[in-house]
Protein backbone atom coordinates (compact mmCIF):
# COMPACT_ATOMS: atom_id res chain seq x y z
CA UNK A 1 0.00 0.00 0.00
CA UNK A 2 1.84 3.13 -1.15
CA UNK A 3 -1.46 5.24 -1.22
CA UNK A 4 -3.65 6.17 1.13
CA UNK A 5 -7.43 5.20 1.21
CA UNK A 6 -10.45 6.12 3.02
CA UNK A 7 -9.97 3.02 5.45
CA UNK A 8 -6.17 3.92 5.83
CA UNK A 9 -5.39 4.42 9.75
CA UNK A 10 -2.27 6.17 11.44
CA UNK A 11 -1.24 3.09 12.62
CA UNK A 12 -0.88 1.48 9.28
CA UNK A 13 2.07 3.50 8.56
CA UNK A 14 3.84 2.43 11.25
CA UNK A 15 7.45 2.01 9.84
CA UNK A 16 6.70 3.73 6.71
CA UNK A 17 9.30 6.13 5.51
CA UNK A 18 7.47 9.19 5.78
CA UNK A 19 8.18 12.63 4.51
CA UNK A 20 6.16 15.78 7.35
CA UNK A 21 6.12 19.33 6.68
CA UNK A 22 6.13 21.05 9.18
CA UNK A 23 4.39 25.08 9.64
CA UNK A 24 8.07 26.66 9.46
CA UNK A 25 7.93 25.17 5.92
CA UNK A 26 11.00 22.48 6.52
CA UNK A 27 10.35 18.94 5.61
CA UNK A 28 11.59 15.42 7.43
CA UNK A 29 11.92 12.47 5.99
CA UNK A 30 12.02 9.54 8.62
CA UNK A 31 10.26 6.29 8.92
CA UNK A 32 7.64 6.56 11.67
CA UNK A 33 8.35 4.38 14.80
CA UNK A 34 5.27 5.84 17.05
CA UNK A 35 3.21 8.42 17.34
CA UNK A 36 -0.09 9.54 20.25
CA UNK A 37 -2.88 11.61 19.86
CA UNK A 38 -1.10 14.73 19.75
CA UNK A 39 0.44 13.84 16.40
CA UNK A 40 4.02 13.91 18.48
CA UNK A 41 6.12 11.51 15.96
CA UNK A 42 9.01 9.30 16.65
CA UNK A 43 10.88 9.33 13.44
CA UNK A 44 14.34 7.01 13.22
CA UNK A 45 17.40 8.03 10.27
CA UNK A 46 15.53 11.51 9.36
CA UNK A 47 16.71 14.02 7.00
CA UNK A 48 15.50 17.79 8.01
CA UNK A 49 15.40 19.71 4.38
CA UNK A 50 14.33 23.34 4.16
CA UNK A 51 14.21 25.46 1.01
CA UNK A 52 16.80 28.45 1.76
CA UNK A 53 15.47 32.41 1.84
CA UNK A 54 17.87 32.97 -1.35
CA UNK A 55 15.84 30.25 -2.97
CA UNK A 56 12.03 32.23 -2.07
CA UNK A 57 13.95 35.04 -3.24
CA UNK A 58 15.34 33.67 -6.54
CA UNK A 59 12.54 32.00 -7.31
CA UNK A 60 10.10 35.11 -6.65
CA UNK A 61 12.25 37.33 -9.38
CA UNK A 62 12.34 34.33 -12.14
CA UNK A 63 15.87 34.11 -12.07
CA UNK A 64 15.88 30.17 -11.37
CA UNK A 65 13.66 27.50 -12.23
CA UNK A 66 11.39 25.12 -10.05
CA UNK A 67 13.69 22.34 -10.45
CA UNK A 68 17.11 23.99 -9.51
CA UNK A 69 15.76 25.12 -6.27
CA UNK A 70 19.21 24.59 -3.36
CA UNK A 71 17.29 22.44 -0.85
CA UNK A 72 19.71 22.33 2.63
CA UNK A 73 20.18 19.19 4.52
CA UNK A 74 21.40 17.69 7.62
CA UNK A 75 20.67 14.39 9.04
CA UNK A 76 19.18 14.25 12.09
CA UNK A 77 19.15 10.44 13.16
CA UNK A 78 15.91 9.13 15.82
CA UNK A 79 14.04 12.36 16.84
CA UNK A 80 10.61 12.57 18.83
CA UNK A 81 8.90 15.62 16.13
CA UNK A 82 6.40 17.53 18.85
CA UNK A 83 2.81 16.98 17.01
CA UNK A 84 1.84 21.13 16.95
CA UNK A 85 5.02 21.28 14.53
CA UNK A 86 3.12 19.02 12.05
CA UNK A 87 1.39 20.46 9.44
CA UNK A 88 1.15 17.70 6.79
CA UNK A 89 2.28 13.87 5.86
CA UNK A 90 2.67 12.38 2.57
CA UNK A 91 4.25 8.42 2.31
CA UNK A 92 7.49 8.64 1.12
CA UNK A 93 8.66 4.49 0.57
CA UNK A 94 6.64 1.30 1.93
CA UNK A 95 8.39 0.23 5.44
CA UNK A 96 12.30 -0.50 4.13
CA UNK A 97 13.13 -4.37 4.34
CA UNK A 98 14.99 -4.90 8.01
CA UNK A 99 18.47 -6.90 7.72
CA UNK A 100 17.50 -9.98 8.33
CA UNK A 101 14.84 -9.97 5.53
CA UNK A 102 17.48 -8.88 3.21
CA UNK A 103 19.85 -11.50 3.58
CA UNK A 104 17.06 -14.40 4.00
CA UNK A 105 15.93 -13.42 0.41
CA UNK A 106 17.08 -16.26 -1.61
CA UNK A 107 19.56 -15.47 -5.01
CA UNK A 108 20.42 -17.97 -7.61
CA UNK A 109 23.79 -18.42 -6.24
CA UNK A 110 24.84 -21.43 -4.32
CA UNK A 111 26.98 -22.11 -1.17
CA UNK A 112 28.68 -25.24 -1.00
CA UNK A 113 31.80 -26.59 1.08
CA UNK A 114 35.31 -27.25 -0.55
CA UNK A 115 35.82 -31.26 -1.15
CA UNK A 116 39.10 -31.44 0.50
CA UNK A 117 40.11 -29.13 3.32
CA UNK A 118 42.56 -26.26 2.40
CA UNK A 119 44.29 -27.60 5.52
CA UNK A 120 44.40 -30.59 4.24
CA UNK A 121 45.83 -30.43 0.62
CA UNK A 122 48.24 -27.47 1.49
CA UNK A 123 51.19 -29.57 3.15
CA UNK A 124 54.13 -27.31 1.28
CA UNK A 125 53.87 -24.56 -1.09
CA UNK A 126 51.93 -25.55 -4.31
CA UNK A 127 50.92 -23.06 -7.83
CA UNK A 128 46.59 -22.74 -8.36
CA UNK A 129 45.06 -26.25 -8.77
CA UNK A 130 42.73 -26.52 -11.21
CA UNK A 131 39.69 -28.45 -10.24
CA UNK A 132 36.47 -29.70 -11.87
CA UNK B 1 5.68 2.94 22.01
CA UNK B 2 4.03 6.19 22.54
CA UNK B 3 6.61 8.98 22.00
CA UNK B 4 6.36 10.72 25.36
CA UNK B 5 6.94 7.02 26.82
CA UNK B 6 10.41 7.09 25.04
CA UNK B 7 11.26 10.53 26.01
CA UNK B 8 10.62 9.14 30.01
CA UNK B 9 13.28 5.99 28.85
CA UNK B 10 15.55 8.91 27.39
CA UNK B 11 16.40 10.71 30.94
CA UNK B 12 19.85 10.88 31.87
CA UNK B 13 21.07 10.63 28.54
CA UNK B 14 22.62 13.37 26.39
CA UNK B 15 19.81 15.24 24.10
CA UNK B 16 19.43 17.90 21.87
CA UNK B 17 16.20 19.95 21.75
CA UNK B 18 15.73 22.86 19.06
CA UNK B 19 13.13 25.37 19.92
CA UNK B 20 10.27 27.38 17.99
CA UNK B 21 12.55 30.06 18.21
CA UNK B 22 15.45 27.98 16.44
CA UNK B 23 17.59 27.90 19.54
CA UNK B 24 19.02 24.66 20.13
CA UNK B 25 19.48 22.99 23.61
CA UNK B 26 22.52 20.25 24.32
CA UNK B 27 21.99 18.66 27.60
CA UNK B 28 21.41 15.61 29.24
CA UNK B 29 17.53 14.97 30.19
CA UNK B 30 16.79 14.97 34.27
CA UNK B 31 13.32 15.01 34.12
CA UNK B 32 10.23 15.55 31.42
CA UNK B 33 6.33 15.53 32.45
CA UNK B 34 3.46 14.44 30.49
CA UNK B 35 3.23 18.00 28.74
CA UNK B 36 7.07 17.66 27.32
CA UNK B 37 8.51 20.36 30.18
CA UNK B 38 11.97 18.84 30.65
CA UNK B 39 14.88 20.18 33.12
CA UNK B 40 18.30 19.58 31.86
CA UNK B 41 21.68 19.96 33.49
CA UNK B 42 25.14 20.60 31.95
CA UNK B 43 23.41 22.91 29.20
CA UNK B 44 25.13 24.54 25.95
CA UNK B 45 22.24 26.82 24.19
CA UNK B 46 23.10 28.00 20.85
CA UNK B 47 21.19 30.87 18.74
CA UNK B 48 19.35 30.47 15.59
CA UNK B 49 22.47 31.17 13.72
CA UNK B 50 24.90 29.49 15.58
CA UNK B 51 26.71 32.15 16.54
CA UNK B 52 26.41 32.88 20.09
CA UNK B 53 26.94 29.96 22.87
CA UNK B 54 25.78 30.12 26.59
CA UNK B 55 26.60 27.31 29.15
CA UNK B 56 24.09 26.73 31.93
CA UNK B 57 24.45 24.03 34.73
CA UNK B 58 20.71 23.38 34.83
CA UNK B 59 18.14 24.65 32.76
CA UNK B 60 13.58 24.26 32.61
CA UNK B 61 12.58 24.39 29.21
CA UNK B 62 8.21 24.40 28.69
CA UNK B 63 7.30 21.83 26.42
CA UNK B 64 5.09 24.52 24.62
CA UNK B 65 8.83 25.84 22.85
CA UNK B 66 9.51 22.67 21.87
CA UNK B 67 10.11 21.85 17.78
CA UNK B 68 11.60 18.76 18.22
CA UNK B 69 13.89 15.99 20.25
CA UNK B 70 17.40 14.47 19.12
CA UNK B 71 17.69 11.48 20.88
CA UNK B 72 20.89 9.60 21.36
CA UNK B 73 20.03 6.81 18.27
CA UNK B 74 20.66 3.55 20.44
CA UNK B 75 17.26 4.55 22.63
CA UNK B 76 14.97 2.39 20.59
CA UNK B 77 16.19 -0.43 21.22
CA UNK B 78 17.30 0.30 25.03
CA UNK B 79 13.62 1.40 25.80
CA UNK B 80 12.46 -1.92 24.16
CA UNK B 81 14.61 -3.81 26.12
CA UNK B 82 13.39 -2.18 29.32
CA UNK B 83 9.78 -2.78 28.40
CA UNK B 84 10.02 -5.90 27.74
CA UNK B 85 11.73 -6.30 31.16
CA UNK B 86 9.01 -4.69 32.74
CA UNK B 87 6.48 -7.03 31.18
CA UNK B 88 8.24 -9.75 32.08
CA UNK B 89 8.26 -8.70 35.98
CA UNK B 90 4.63 -7.49 35.93
CA UNK B 91 3.80 -10.83 34.52
CA UNK B 92 5.50 -12.94 37.21
CA UNK B 93 3.97 -10.59 39.71
CA UNK B 94 0.49 -11.43 38.46
CA UNK B 95 1.53 -15.03 38.38
CA UNK B 96 2.32 -15.16 42.01
CA UNK B 97 -0.74 -13.28 42.61
CA UNK B 98 -3.29 -15.03 41.51
CA UNK B 99 -1.21 -17.97 42.79
CA UNK B 100 -1.61 -16.87 45.79
CA UNK B 101 -4.98 -16.11 45.84
CA UNK B 102 -5.92 -19.30 44.05
CA UNK B 103 -4.19 -21.35 46.90
CA UNK B 104 -6.12 -20.57 50.19
CA UNK B 105 -9.26 -21.85 48.51
CA UNK B 106 -7.20 -25.31 47.69
CA UNK B 107 -6.23 -25.46 51.34
CA UNK B 108 -9.18 -24.77 52.93
CA UNK B 109 -10.75 -28.56 51.96
CA UNK B 110 -7.30 -30.20 53.46
CA UNK B 111 -6.88 -28.15 56.87
CA UNK B 112 -8.32 -25.87 58.71
CA UNK B 113 -5.19 -24.96 60.34
CA UNK B 114 -3.53 -23.33 56.79
CA UNK B 115 -6.79 -21.55 55.85
CA UNK B 116 -6.51 -19.73 59.16
CA UNK B 117 -3.16 -18.56 58.57
CA UNK B 118 -4.07 -17.70 54.80
CA UNK B 119 -7.33 -15.81 55.23
CA UNK B 120 -4.92 -13.90 58.07
CA UNK B 121 -2.25 -12.78 55.71
CA UNK B 122 -4.95 -12.61 52.20
CA UNK B 123 -6.24 -8.98 53.42
CA UNK B 124 -2.78 -7.48 53.79
CA UNK B 125 -1.58 -8.70 50.16
CA UNK B 126 -4.63 -7.34 48.56
CA UNK B 127 -3.80 -3.50 50.71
Amino acid sequence: MATPTKKTKMSDLINYRLKITTIDKRTFVGQLLAFDNHLNLVLSNTEESRITKKSYSDLKKGSITSDSIVEEKRSLGLIILRGEQVVSFNIESPPPLSVKARVLEKGKGISRPLKVPVSVKSKSLQGPIKTK
Amino acid sequence: MLPLYLLTAAKNQPILVELKNGETINGQLVNCDSWMNLTLKDVIQSSPHGDEFLKISECYIKGIHIKYLRLPEQLMDQAKEQNLQNMEQRNRNNQKRRGQSSNPNANSNASANANSNNSNSAPQRQQ
